[in-house]
């Protein structure tokens, strides 16, 4: 993989400055280490999007009331957010990515060696994921909608032990989750991702 | 003798209508009909053992309503019900990733299983077995809890990957040396793949261990059809595999998910025509008996083939060689080295974890970690030393105490299999040591000394090595589990030192075919040129059989020595390693090629470094300290201030005339925008590499000004993302504050109980959830109770001042600098 250096200097938040030959050579260092450590691997469930016909609680209240209900797979939603990113989508995936745990540890042997080298391995790791997932889902060929994740808007982390169980993705990815819901490795996503239709 | 064990569970509750979403375990209870009819399916199929419906029975998964009692007991009874032969007490991982990576406390993983586990034996079942573990550590804590409480033969298995690897790192070879230093009574793989896929692990993992192996195979490897998980491969291609394993040495054979009463009854036709490596070699013996213990543990056989001698982590091997000789990094011993036993007295993990990486970045594949400094509470010092240092590196440790309950609790923690150092020949200390090494496995380094002290002769030493080894081997140790130390006393003190620890050498391989090592570097001790000495003596004790080596592995003279006697004796083909070794420069008789400077080309190119307003760039190797620091050279940095002391300069004048202006400039760079934080980081991290030699001057004069603060930082119980906390403590520590860094994932009360114990008077909280800014808020609350003086201040992605203030935070901090600027404020008043 390959990695686009202007977004890792966007998460370094380098603003439009450029990087000189001393950070250069560091960012490159790191880029080889952060690639090396990566065991990129991702888990999907193609599934069907479609109202919900009463009986399953939705998973999480963010959304209230009058908010609709909905079912991608196993799971009843009521985020109105994620509804309209959807765009009356009849199909879905639910997936999932991890870099997995060798990841962790070189983030963890930076924060003892070095904040500068901190920042950039989180960087690298953060476009590494991103771009990862760009290449696994365009190579499925199909018009797909803007991925839409857990914890943002009125979609709450509270899906997340569902979500992750409908890609049994425990055992298929290794990512666990904390008592509140954040997963591990920390360089994962989990993602809808709405078939245009 | 082939032992079948039964097929899966969940498949099988699946087509009796369990719902996602539904607890099995509950089944038990509710539907014990089924249960029962699933278990006698396997039972009539052939199933010698059957594991009963419990496997997330453990508290810290299990969320019925039934208590745990009633379930595990109902699932043992089931199993009896349907006449199984033996009765073995399922039980699967928590689902909770361990620290450090995840969340949940060893301790915390051990307490669970040890209650599923007395249940089940409170219960009567026949054995246990833990399957599907994905995680080396979680995989100890599960053993230490079977092994201690229940008196049952334990079977273990873990789920590979189709790499063969656990999805925490370990390969084969790793899981292997952990099965053998805790000795479950069969072990192998489970879940995952299917047979065909599993056989190399299989062929592998005979080689590696003489514990029963177990194969539980997957009918293949699943596929998602119409959104259901489907296993495809059938009967008769399931036993055929499975019978090729059993040629590779598996003696306990059965099915996982997706395998049916149809596949263990074909894995039944085909066992007797199976030819097993390992027939009669089975640890367990079903006996026709019904004295209540019917399956009785059994001597280990050798299958004939000799173990390689390894320690361990969570996912590295390293072998210890008969014909070779390795590097054992000596850095983490406080012993002599003043900074360390400041670094373990202030609770400074960041200084240990630097001296760990700089070694096994030298090449060092073992680190010794001693945590021997009076007044400090060794036990726990010595096992979060441990822990730490296993957070960032897989290479494995040996630890160093001779405190027999700080050996037991590092050991018990430690994810692996330890070195360990060390035992000796004194009555009291084989007592104590030797019951803990065959607890939790292990290299152990033995020291030739008794209650007369270090034998004289080559006799008494080789004699006390056999009184150890042989004392060992009551324990159930053997000659490979011992590295002996035959002592290095220096040569100024007694002259025959040289001649004596040489011939031991030769004579412990050549008699006893055992391992050694030595602590090379003391035979210089009271001598001056120690460091040419102790480079010579290496190289002698290399060739009289020297197997490993307590030494620096920073010093260029003793690297120098080893690798050149590597390849001298054609243990280094072609030279290769003697080749990087002296392009790196970590070998030779020049010290690493560091450049002094960086090219002026890197300088002139367009930097927002070099726009702010600074001394002109390329000058700086002439004077410029300060552009070193602007532009975040941290060797050049240290270099320039030693040349400046060394040229007269004095301390004070680099301080104020240098490196505070050249950090005002970057602050003030960062604070208007015209840098960015990955140079304000580098800048200050060169301020700091300064500052260090500065300092190191200064205390040699005995001037040396105290840091700043202190100040605590934490990220709040809950958070795992810690980026943000470690990049503020580094600036601070930059800037010259003492911080006590609590970590990530912290209780409120440990805060203030740490606040109130250190008497710090400002603390950060991080927070990037908005999820856990409540415990952001209950931790200031908290604090203001226990004292009001207390200042706070707090920061991350969801913060905003108006937030902050909402939760009565003193301050907040936009940025890093800002919590620079703050604590300098701050610490003013």
């Amino acid at each position: 993989m390959k990695l686009d250096r202007s977004e890792i200097l966007r998460y370094m938040k380098m603003g439009r400055a450029e990087p000189d030959a001393v950070l250069t050579v560091r960012i490159d260092r790191l880029e080889h280490e952060v690639l090396a450590a990566a065991r990129p691997v991702s888990q999907y469930l193609r599934t069907a999007v479609r109202l919900a016909r009463g009986a399953g609680q939705p998973l999480g209240d963010a959304a209230g009331e009058d908010a609709p209900r909905y079912e991608i797979g196993p799971l009843t939603l009521a985020s109105r957010d994620l509804w309209r990113c959807l765009r009356g989508a009849r199909e879905a995936y639910l997936f999932a990515a991890t870099l997995g745990h060798d990841v962790d540890r070189l983030i963890r042997k930076y924060a003892a060696l070095s904040a500068a080298d901190l920042l950039i391995v989180q960087a690298i790791a953060a476009t590494a994921i991103e771009q990862y997932i760009d290449d696994e889902t365009a190579s499925w060929g199909e018009k797909l909608l803007p991925r839409y994740s857990p914890g943002y808007g009125d979609l709450p982390l509270s899906v997340q032990p569902d979500f992750l169980a409908a890609l049994d993705a425990r055992k298929t990815l290794g990512i666990t989750l904390t008592e509140t819901f954040l997963m591990i490795p920390s360089k994962s996503v989990t993602a809808i991702i709405g078939i245009q239709p | 003798m082939i032992i079948q064990l039964d097929g899966a569970m969940g498949t099988q509750l699946q087509q009796r209508g369990l719902q996602p979403g539904e607890i099995p375990e509950l089944w038990n209870l509710t539907r014990p009909g089924d249960i029962v009819a699933i278990h006698r399916a396997y039972v009539e199929a052939g199933a010698n053992i059957i594991s009963t419906n419990t496997f997330g029975a453990n508290p810290a998964k299990y969320h019925g309503d039934a208590p745990l009692k009633n379930v595990i007991a109902a699932a043992v009874a089931n199993a009896r019900a349907a006449g199984a032969e033996r009765v073995a007490l399922d039980v699967g991982p928590t689902g909770r990733l361990l620290k450090p990576s995840g969340d949940f406390e060893f301790d915390a993983a051990y307490d669970a299983f040890a209650e599923q586990i007395r249940l089940g034996a409170e219960a009567d079942a026949d054995l246990i077995f833990l399957e599907t573990f994905a995680d080396t550590y979680e995989l100890k804590a599960a053993l230490l809890a079977a092994k201690e409480n229940a008196n049952l033969p334990i079977l273990a298995s873990v789920s590979l990957s189709e790499d063969g690897k656990l999805l925490t790192g370990a390969d084969v070879d790793t899981i292997a040396a952990l099965f053998n230093a805790l000795k479950p009574d069969a072990c192998g793989f489970n879940c995952g793949l299917g047979p065909d896929k599993l056989l190399p692990f299989v062929q592998r993992l005979a080689t590696r261990t003489h514990i029963p192996i177990i194969v539980k195979a997957n009918a293949g490897l699943p596929k998602v059809v119409d959104g259901q998980t489907v296993f495809t491969v059938d009967p008769e291609a399931f036993a055929k595999d499975i019978a090729a394993c059993i040629a590779a040495g598996a003696t306990y054979v059965g099915g996982c998910c997706g395998t049916t009463p149809q596949h263990i009854a074909a894995v039944r036709n085909i066992v007797p025509r199976c030819v097993s490596p390992a027939a009669g070699n089975s640890n367990l013996e079903i006996h026709p008996s019904d004295d209540g213990c019917l399956v009785t543990p059994r001597a280990r056989t050798h299958r004939g083939t000799t173990l390689p001698t390894v320690v361990s982590s969570y996912s590295r091997t390293v072998e210890l060689p008969l014909n070779d000789s390795l590097v054992i990094g000596e850095r983490i011993n406080p012993t002599g080295k003043k900074k360390l036993r400041e670094a373990y007295k202030a609770g400074d993990m960041g200084y240990i974890l630097r001296e760990a990486i700089a070694q096994v970045e030298a090449g060092a594949p073992i680190l010794d970690v001693n945590a021997g400094v009076p007044g400090i509470d060794e036990p726990k010092v010595l096992r979060e030393t441990v822990e730490a240092i296993q957070s960032i590196t897989d290479t494995p440790l040996q630890i160093d105490t001779s405190d027999p309950v700080a050996l037991e609790n590092a050991l018990r923690h430690y994810n692996g299999k330890a070195m360990i150092n060390s035992v000796n020949a004194k009555e009291e200390v084989m007592n104590a040591v030797f019951p803990i090494v065959a607890k939790y496995g292990g290299v152990l380094v033995a020291l030739t000394l008794d209650e007369n002290g270090i034998p004289p002769t080559v006799e008494g030493r080789l004699a006390l090595a056999k009184k150890m080894i042989a004392r060992g081997a009551e324990y159930g140790l053997t000659k490979d589990d011992f590295v002996i130390d035959v002592l290095c006393l220096a040569m100024s003190a007694d002259p025959t030192s040289v001649p004596v620890i040489l011939e031991s050498l030769r004579r412990i391989r050549a008699e006893l075919g055992v391992r050694t090592v030595l602590g090379v570097s003391n035979i210089s001790f009271g001598l001056p040129a120690r460091p040419l000495l102790n480079a010579t003596f290496y190289s002698l004790a290399l060739e009289a059989g020297l197997t490993s080596a307590i030494i620096n592995p920073l010093s260029v003279e003793m690297m120098t020595a080893y690798k050149s006697w590597r390849a001298l004796t054609g243990r280094d083909p072609a030279c290769g390693e003697w080749i990087k070794a002296v392009e790196t420069g970590s070998v030779g008789g020049s010290a690493s090629p560091v450049p002094r400077c960086v090219s002026p080309a890197a300088l002139t190119q367009p930097t927002t470094a070099s726009n702010l307003e600074t001394p002109q760039a390329g000058t700086h190797c002439g004077t410029g300290l300060t552009s070193a620091i602007i532009h975040g050279l941290r060797a050049d940095a240290a270099q320039l201030s030693r040349d400046a002391l060394a040229a007269g300069t004095t301390p004070i004048a680099l301080i104020d005339g240098e490196i505070v202006p050249a950090l005002e400039i970057v602050g003030k760079g960062f604070e208007s925008g015209k840098l960015f934080l990955p140079q304000l980081l580098m800048a200050a991290e060169a301020a700091s590499a300064a500052f260090e030699v500065i300092r190191a001057a200064l205390e040699q004069s005995g001037s040396a000004a105290e840091p700043k603060g202190p100040i605590l930082i934490a990220t709040v119980k809950g958070d795992i993302h810690d980026i943000g906390k470690n990049i503020v403590r580094a600036l601070l520590e930059n800037y010259g504050f003492r911080v006590i860094d609590m970590g990530k994932d912290v209780e409120p009360e440990a805060i203030v109980a740490k606040v109130l114990e250190t008497k710090c008077k400002l603390v950060g909280l991080s927070a990037l959830m908005t999820t856990t800014v409540v415990y952001m808020k209950e931790t200031i609350e908290k604090l203001n109770a226990a004292d009001p003086s207390i200042k706070t201040f707090v920061g991350g992605a969801v913060m905003t001042p108006e937030y902050a203030s909402e939760i009565h935070a003193t301050y907040y901090a936009k940025d890093a600098m800002a919590s620079v600027r703050l604590a300098e404020e701050f610490f003013k008043s």
